[in-house]
């Protein structure tokens, strides 16, 4: 009996797993037939009768016409876009270290850094990432105008503070915001000694025509309402290798943009290379409210030696 | 602005007839017959020439183009007659006082510069050169350098007739000092081209370094030169990568393709990545130790409480149950 026990229960085996075999066979037919079944009937309930078609815009620009049986959801590749979007604006440049030169001897108010700035991020008029502000220090100094970008501090109050990680410092400087994880709380606003943040209060710009637009947190955009936002040094056009926005679109060289490992500065308007410690050394620049601690990226040379009028004298000159 | 454009517009100017509507700008009498002190050398002119694209070209506009902006009074074209009817002095005064929209460059500029700008400025018109040479202002500076009147156009000639112009690049270890050098092979030698614009740059990321002075032109051996600065970063590998090519403002008139060799200068970049610090901006696990620690101690604190607490309670109802059965 001993020894006859082993082949019983091998029998018993052979039938047992004959069995499940047959289960998996038949499972996996049935699966596959109502596989059939439901994709014939989706393909029926998808064919239009009518052979209606739609015109669709290329990837390469071009119009073409799709029946509308044909069109497909591609939610999930905009998932993937989104992600990767994600994932580098987290990351950012290796390698690079972004500095920025305003040079106040050279604004004149133009504000085409600001207009340029406000049309990249979908931005409302009352709205700046960069905005340019008459200063005058006391009674007897001389006024001038100084635009005030985010200043991308290498010591940011802004990030310590918030709560859901949605802002952060890059390893090439940039501090940015992701506004998919911004709960709107507005402690960075408190934070930022520089008043650097705005929040959308409101619908922003043209909300309605980028709804669909994949959320891109190097250019902060499509904005949401009830989230933060403020000046990212451009950082999908540095990817490219161009220079912000406010930088090259400024018609009177106030701007040079670098990076500070390479030690090149380039002035966005006459597009002329130098040495950024040089420019530092030589000019006497300096960054601003720098006893705060905050280590600001963001280098201002002195107005010195203006070539435009200072703020309320241009009556003055222009009658001369 | 390539020189042909000039002398073309310059033909052109001479059947224009610009038609002015501002009143007349008065300069005293002591300063309209100011002399121009910098000779109208090809180095003035390439200084002028860089001077007059960082700080006039915005509002004037490129020389012969007639496209400044549209202020009231529209800044004049450099090349036009109207402009060129001005003495040196004159001009001189304009660019140092200003007036309406146009910036005193009295603070801005050095003299020297401002006169650079007028060499530049007078090397749009030939004749005006022609007139200034005839009666230079400062003989001393005039006699040894070569006057551009006279040097462009051939070299530009034979560039026109001869065949393919060439860069290259030489190096000094020692001193760090580049040469490049433009020549073109004419029956099975080189021969060097002077008066070639070139500049010698270092690559970077947005735009390239220069290192030779603005404006350089080749000498008569057909090199222009620069030194490499010591403190300048290389890349992650210790290298950089020097470019001799024609400035990007000549290239319509010079066709040669750059050249680029990699060299082992510079100081090699040692990239720091501040993500790695711990600080209480970076991601959670970058956190500070003393955060770290005072947050886990604290915790640890109240749970340690906790534990001491059931303790007693615990040791209450042991005392309590032992003397229920005593």
């Amino acid at each position: 009996m001993e020894e006859n026990n082993p082949i019983i229960e091998s029998g018993d085996e052979g039938r047992r797993n004959f069995l499940k075999k047959l289960g998996i066979f038949a499972g996996v037919g049935v699966a596959a037939a109502a596989g059939a079944v439901y994709v014939a009937s989706d393909y029926e309930e998808k064919k239009n009768p009518e052979g209606k078609k739609v015109r669709v815009l290329t990837a390469d620009g071009q119009l073409v016409e799709v029946p509308e049986s044909e069109l497909q959801k591609i939610e999930q590749e905009e998932l993937d876009i989104e992600d990767e979007l994600q994932r580098r604006g987290r990351e950012g440049i290796a390698g690079k270290s972004w500095v920025m030169v305003i040079d106040l001897a050279k604004c004149r108010n133009a504000r085409m850094c600001i207009a340029a700035c406000q049309a990249a991020h979908q931005l409302r008029p009352e709205q700046y990432h960069i905005n340019t502000l008459v200063m005058k220090d006391s009674e007897h100094s001389a006024p001038y105008y100084m635009p005030k970008p985010c200043y991308h501090c290498d010591n940011p109050p802004c990030v310590k503070v918030c709560p859901v990680n949605a802002t952060f410092k890059r390893q090439d400087g940039i501090v940015l915001i992701d506004n998919l994880r911004c709960i709107g709380c507005r402690f960075c606003v408190a934070a930022c000694p520089y008043s650097a943040r705005i929040f959308n209060w409101f619908e922003p710009r043209d909300s309605e025509k980028y709804k669909d637009q994949p959320y891109d947190v190097e250019l902060n955009v499509p904005q949401k309402k009830g989230t933060i936002s403020k000046c990212l040094f451009s950082a999908d056009r540095l990817r490219k290798g161009e220079l912000p926005y406010c930088v090259s679109s400024c018609p009177n060289g106030v701007y040079w943009f670098g990076d500070m490992n390479e030690d090149v500065v380039v002035n966005g308007t006459t597009k002329e290379a130098a040495r950024f410690s040089q420019l530092i050394k030589d000019n006497g620049g300096y960054t601003y409210l720098e006893e705060l601690g905050t280590k600001p990226r963001v280098y201002y040379l002195p107005p010195k030696n203006r070539i435009f009028p200072a703020p309320g004298e241009e009556q003055v000159s222009s009658h001369s | 602005m390539s020189r042909k454009q000039v002398f073309f517009t310059f033909l052109l100017s001479g059947f224009v007839v610009f038609g002015y509507s501002q009143g007349a700008w008065v300069v005293p009498a002591a300063d309209k017959a100011k002399k121009n002190p910098v000779a109208s050398t090809a180095e003035s002119i390439g200084k002028g020439k860089n001077l007059y694209n960082t700080h006039c070209k915005s509002c004037h506009g490129d020389p012969g183009k007639n496209n400044g902006l549209p202020l009231n009074p529209k800044p004049t074209d450099p090349a036009s007659e109207q402009y060129q009817k001005n003495t040196d002095g004159e001009i001189f005064y304009k660019i140092t006082n200003g007036r309406g929209a146009m910036p005193a460059f009295k603070a801005t500029l050095p003299e020297q510069d401002r006169w650079h700008i007028i060499n530049f400025v007078r090397s749009l018109s030939k004749k005006k050169v022609a007139e200034n040479t005839s009666e230079p202002a400062n003989q001393a500076d005039t006699a040894q350098a070569p006057m551009i009147a006279t040097e462009t156009p051939s070299a530009q000639d034979t560039l026109m007739a001869e065949g393919k112009l060439r860069l290259a690049l030489g190096f000094e270890e020692d001193s760090k000092t580049i040469y490049a050098r433009a020549f073109r092979v004419k029956g099975g030698k080189t021969v060097p081209v002077s008066m070639v614009p070139v500049e010698i740059a270092v690559k970077r990321y947005f735009r390239d370094l220069r290192l030779s002075e603005a404006g350089t032109v080749t000498d008569e051996n057909g090199y222009v030169s620069a030194i490499f600065p010591d403190d300048l970063p290389a890349d992650t590998a210790g290298q950089v990568v020097i470019i001799a090519r024609i400035p990007e403002a000549e290239q319509e008139q010079f066709s040669v393709a750059q050249v680029e060799v990699t060299k082992s200068w510079g100081v090699k970049l040692i990239p720091q990545n501040m993500k790695e610090a711990r600080s209480l901006w970076n991601d959670n696990h970058k956190l500070p130790l003393w955060l770290l620690f005072s947050y886990l101690g604290a915790v640890a604190g109240v749970l340690v409480t906790f534990a001491y607490i059931l303790s007693l309670i615990f040791k209450i109802y042991k005392i309590g149950k032992s003397s229920m059965n005593a």
